[in-house]
């Protein structure tokens, strides 16, 4: 045979078996659907979420530094000017000014869960800092007693176009009309607090005295935002600002870490599921090999070489693959399309085109390159068959013995069907492990899924591994009131409340790590405490709790930038000065991605000695009712005492929680979707391999339905086998696994629970979908007829 | 007493829009301990004939019944029951699940009739020493001769005491020294009251039974009684072979 024709040759054998093994062609193909589907999806998520953001600040001429200072302080006029003379300095916007409100917002009663810097919009803003209004009026500026908020506000608390906004300020509750929902490129994540609303140009002076309105924000927009570290580390060299900063990198990080996390997730599934889909179709290929045992020979007798019948193979799969591949990226692409447009929808985005070619390059690339290589070393056995032996005998099925399953059969064997189970069950050891993989890595991501969602579900149980203070209630003075409560008062009257067990009151503040050698001045936010952090929850990942004037613990990734570990010691500018501390233990903080630092009361009070802390968490008794309290404060101490939203209750918070839990359920259904074709090939080629014993079944008198029920026996016993071994390994192994994942923003050890109902429910979960799974595929047993299979 | 009864029974295979009939209005009873033989060529559709008494094939018209139970009416269920409970068959190849070991083999079928599970035992061994096969237990067929896989399939088939044992070609793969042995253990079994029906075109098998049966185009084309108290295998295989030669088969 010349090259040509025994290409042709192999060609039409490789199309005739797919054609005569259709459904396991199907399943192939499925398997590759999924596998490259999830694959090029994280991959399109990987590099397009950047995209949007991105094209955001581009479009608005963000900046990508913004300073928030007090004029008093700082030297507007010298600031913008060192700006402006910088090379990499495109443009700065100057003299905005702005208002923190201390309360929160009231809209039809109900406070907002964020806090707003309420911002002039200026001419400026026309030329950088630009807003785009997304519904309302389109105009240039806000009028006179309207608010534009962000959308992302809007849509978390169902505000409307012309809805009003209590504003409290310091004459009361100030009505503003919101005309505009808008997305502004800074502020454009709900998880930004405070976040920032726009007032119409010189309107602030409304609403406060001039006397407190000494707040500026000053934009700094950079030709590259790589350029951001160096600058701002000049910047500190030739000046001693006091005011806080916030940057690029910082907004787009808050923006997107909610993507960020389920891209992360979502990778991690993918690579098992490519191990997933290796191992499916290696064990496939090995099971079609010993059942073409004899074809194999009969080819060989025909004058194929041993190559030639690899390459029957090796071809089969790539066709599969050639076919599949597309369904599979074009499935990608709308999934990342729909994602990615709800992405660009929320920051008022449309026609942004992106590029799917590289991720689609890679997956068809790695995909052809996988199946080529499974497909080759796994046919290379079907070369070595000597066709001889092919053809007057059958393949070595390899004798069944029980082994120590044998004492086990003997007593199941009164019940045929639960012994048949077993017995098929160990009659193809290989197949049993590759369905069992399947099904381990299946109930690991249920397990994994149920687990994280109740972690993030229950964080307010487990406030303090997250970093937050774990009390029951947190309040705060009023102080817009004529005559506000002081701190020593509040403090003496609260410790008397019979409910309350412990009260540690803190405060936010931002301190200045100065620049050093290879780093970059930074600002950081921290907290301090006036009290013992413990009664409140708080833990350290090492070292301890800072308790004297000159110690402080840092946060995670904060200590990992810097270098620092407990013991050693750290300078940093706060409240104008520079003071050394000693680093006394290192935790773990989600809020501010992992970045901060805290402090105990003293150490500020050696600053300032004026210091009073502006919040109290309060811990109440085992058994106290939060309603009850809540209700008793709001009845003593009438308007002098505000009570904060707790984390859980914040609706942006909320919204992420939620949207976590619904892309892990969809990865949970992904995977029972490739768990279903693995079952359905398995119980089809199971139906195959035993037509003769199936046949003789019935002969003898066995009933469809237990020789359906034998099959799914067989599965059930596997399953409770998958189960035992996968459960207890998802508890172990999903800990660290999403502790890798989420120590990028923070959470080297995440606070993982467990959902003991929830675990539980997968067993009979697990145990019902396989049964119906193999139980429907198993239909084919019905088609079964024992006259033709006896007589062949 | 008819044990088996058809009433104009046919069976018509459509192909390519080709009728091909294999059995047409056949009337056939079989007699409760009797040991009935069918004969013919091949093709005569003599073992469509054993699959359509079976329940195991399903035919295109008339009536089959088993005592007073109409085979031709039963669901798939009604007839797995009634061939776990009332017939044995045994195969040309001795059909045994590969990989199951003769006493698996054996008692799988034994408990599907919901036997007790003690006395599926005992008579699952009393069979295997009835014919030889009492050491063999542990063996999976692969290990087995051709004879000894054949005997495992009648004491499979014979395991729940079935009214009736069908046999197809029991000897057609096997040598002539390991027929006997097998055809032996058929007429033992006979012997205490066995209702056999059996297909065949060897000689030699056919004149252990004690009626014959002629096929020929899907119906009954002759018969052959023997009184078997008064002739000895030999007499009858002599007057067998003389008969065929006689009505030309």
């Amino acid at each position: 045979m010349n090259g040509k024709s025994v290409m042709k040759s192999i060609f039409i054998i490789s199309i005739a078996n797919i054609k005569r093994r259709i459904l396991q062609s199907i399943l192939v193909g499925i398997c590759i659907v999924l596998s490259a589907m999830l694959f090029a999806s994280t991959l399109g998520m990987l590099k397009g979420i950047n995209k949007p953001f991105d094209v955001l600040y581009e479009r608005l001429s963000a900046s990508h530094i913004l300073l928030f200072y007090d004029h008093l302080q700082e030297d507007t006029d010298k600031i913008a000017g060192w700006f402006l003379e910088q090379p990499e300095v495109k443009s700065v916007l100057d003299y905005v000014p702005y208002f923190t409100v201390q309360e929160p917002m009231i809209h039809h009663g109900k406070e907002l869960d964020l806090m707003v810097n309420l911002t002039e919009h200026l001419d400026k803003n026309l030329e950088q800092d630009q807003i785009m209004i997304l519904h309302g009026e389109k105009k240039t500026h806000p009028g006179m007693g309207e608010i534009w908020i962000p959308d992302h506000l809007a849509t978390n608390h169902g505000i409307q176009i012309g809805d009003t906004l209590g504003m409290p300020v310091s004459s009361g509750l100030y009505p503003l009309i919101v005309s505009a929902t808008v997305v502004d490129a800074q502020y454009a994540s709900g998880l930004f607090n405070p976040t920032r609303a726009w007032v119409a140009p010189g309107s602030l002076t409304f609403y406060l005295p001039v006397g407190q309105l000494t707040r500026l924000m000053m934009g700094v927009r950079l030709n590259s935002p790589h350029d951001i570290p160096s600058l701002w580390a000049r910047f500190n060299q030739a000046h001693l600002y006091n005011g806080q900063m916030l940057e690029y990198s910082l907004f787009k990080s808050v923006f997107l870490s909610f993507y960020n996390i389920i891209s992360a997730v979502l990778m991690v599934f993918s690579v098992m599921a490519i191990l997933a889909a290796i191992f499916i179709l290696y064990t496939m290929l090995s099971g079609t090999i010993a059942s073409d045992y004899r074809l194999i020979g009969i080819y060989k007798a025909q004058g194929f070489s041993p190559g030639n019948v690899v390459t029957i193979y090796v071809l089969q799969y790539l066709v599969l693959a050639v076919v599949s591949l597309p369904i599979g990226i074009l499935g990608s692409l709308l999934v990342t399309n729909a994602i990615l447009s709800s992405l660009v929808k929320s920051i008022g985005l449309v026609n942004l085109n992106f590029s799917f070619f590289g991720p689609v390059a890679i997956t068809t690339g790695l995909f052809l390159v996988l199946v080529a290589l499974i497909s080759f070393v796994g046919s290379r056995k079907a070369g070595r068959i000597k066709p001889v032996e092919a053809i007057r005998s059958d393949p070595a099925t390899g004798s069944y013995s029980g082994g120590s399953f044998s004492w086990l059969l003997n007593h199941l064997i009164h019940n045929v069907p639960v012994f048949l189970g077993l017995r098929t069950l160990l009659a193809n050891k290989q197949r049993v492990l590759y369905t069992g993989f399947s099904l381990l890595l299946a109930i690991f991501i249920l397990v994994f899924s149920i687990n994280i969602s109740h972690s993030f579900a229950r964080l307010k149980d487990n406030k303090a591994a997250w970093g937050f203070e774990d009390s029951d209630i947190q309040v705060r003075l009023n102080q817009k009131i004529a005559l506000p409560l002081e701190h020593e008062t509040f403090m003496e009257l609260i410790k008397n409340e019979k409910s309350v067990a412990t009260v540690v009151p803190y405060s936010y503040c931002s301190a200045t790590i100065p620049a050093s050698q290879d780093k970059a001045m930074q600002e950081v936010n921290g907290k301090v405490y006036n009290g013992d952090m413990s009664d409140i929850g708080l833990v350290n990942q090492t070292g301890r709790h800072p308790e004297n004037a000159d110690e402080m613990a840092l946060c995670l990734l904060t200590a990992e930038e810097l270098g620092i570990e407990p013991g050693d010691s750290l300078e940093v500018f706060l409240e104008g000065q520079s003071i050394t501390y000693h680093i006394t233990g290192i935790y773990q903080d989600i809020s501010n991605m992992g970045r901060g630092f805290r402090l105990p009361g003293s150490a500020m009070k050696e600053l300032n000695p004026l210091f009073k802390p502006e919040f109290y968490a309060i811990r109440l008794h085992e058994g106290s009712s939060v309603e009850n309290f809540k209700q008793h404060l709001q009845e003593v101490y009438a308007e002098t005492v505000l009570i904060e939203l707790s984390i859980e209750e914040r609706k942006a918070v909320r919204s992420t929680i939620a949207g976590m839990r619904s892309s892990l359920l969809l990865v949970s259904l992904f995977f029972l979707s490739i768990l279903f074709a693995v079952l359905f090939n398995d119980a089809l080629m199971n139906i195959h391999e035993f037509r003769l014993g199936f046949g003789i079944f019935k002969t003898i008198g066995m009933t469809p339905v237990q020789i359906r029920m034998s099959l799914v026996y067989r599965m059930a016993v596997l399953t409770i086998a998958c189960l035992a071994v996968g459960v207890p390994m998802a508890l172990l192994l999903s800990p660290p696994l999403i502790s890798g994942i989420t120590s990028g923003i923070g959470l080297a050890e995440f606070p993982y629970l467990v959902e003991v109902s929830g675990t539980i429910l997968v067993i009979p979960a697990m145990l019902l979908f396989t049964g119906l799974s193999v139980w429907w595929a198993s239909g084919r047993v019905l088609e079964i007829s024992p006259k033709d299979l006896v007589t062949n | 007493m008819a044990i088996l009864e058809t009433i104009n029974l046919n069976k018509v295979y459509n192909s390519e829009n080709m009728e091909n009939t294999i059995i047409s209005k056949l009337d056939l009873k079989v007699n409760e301990g009797e040991f009935t033989v069918i004969m013919g060529s091949s093709g005569s559709g003599k073992s469509t004939l054993l699959y359509l008494l079976s329940g195991l094939d399903h035919s295109t018209g008339g009536e089959i019944w088993f005592h007073d139970q109409p085979i031709h009416q039963k669901s798939e269920k009604e007839l797995a029951l009634l061939r776990r409970h009332s017939i044995g068959f045994v195969f040309q190849n001795a059909n045994l699940v590969p990989n199951l070991t003769v006493w698996e083999n054996i008692l799988v079928a034994g408990y599907l009739n919901q036997g007790e599970k003690e006395g599926v035992r005992q008579r699952a061994l009393s069979l295997l020493q009835q014919t030889g096969m009492e050491d063999l237990g542990q063996r999976l067929p692969s290990q087995l001769s051709g004879g000894q896989q054949q005997r495992c399939a009648i004491v499979r088939a014979l395991i729940n005491s079935p009214r009736i044992l069908m046999a197809d070609e029991p000897t057609g793969n096997l040598n002539s020294a390991t027929s006997q042995t097998v055809l032996d253990i058929f007429d033992s079994f006979h012997q205490l009251g066995q209702t056999i029906l059996m297909v065949t075109h060897d000689v030699k098998s056919a004149c252990r039974g004690e009626r014959i049966l002629f096929f020929r185009d899907g119906d009954v084309a002759d018969e052959l009684r023997f009184d078997r108290q008064d002739e000895s295998l030999e007499r009858r295989e002599k007057l067998l072979t003389n008969w065929l030669l006689e009505n030309e088969w």
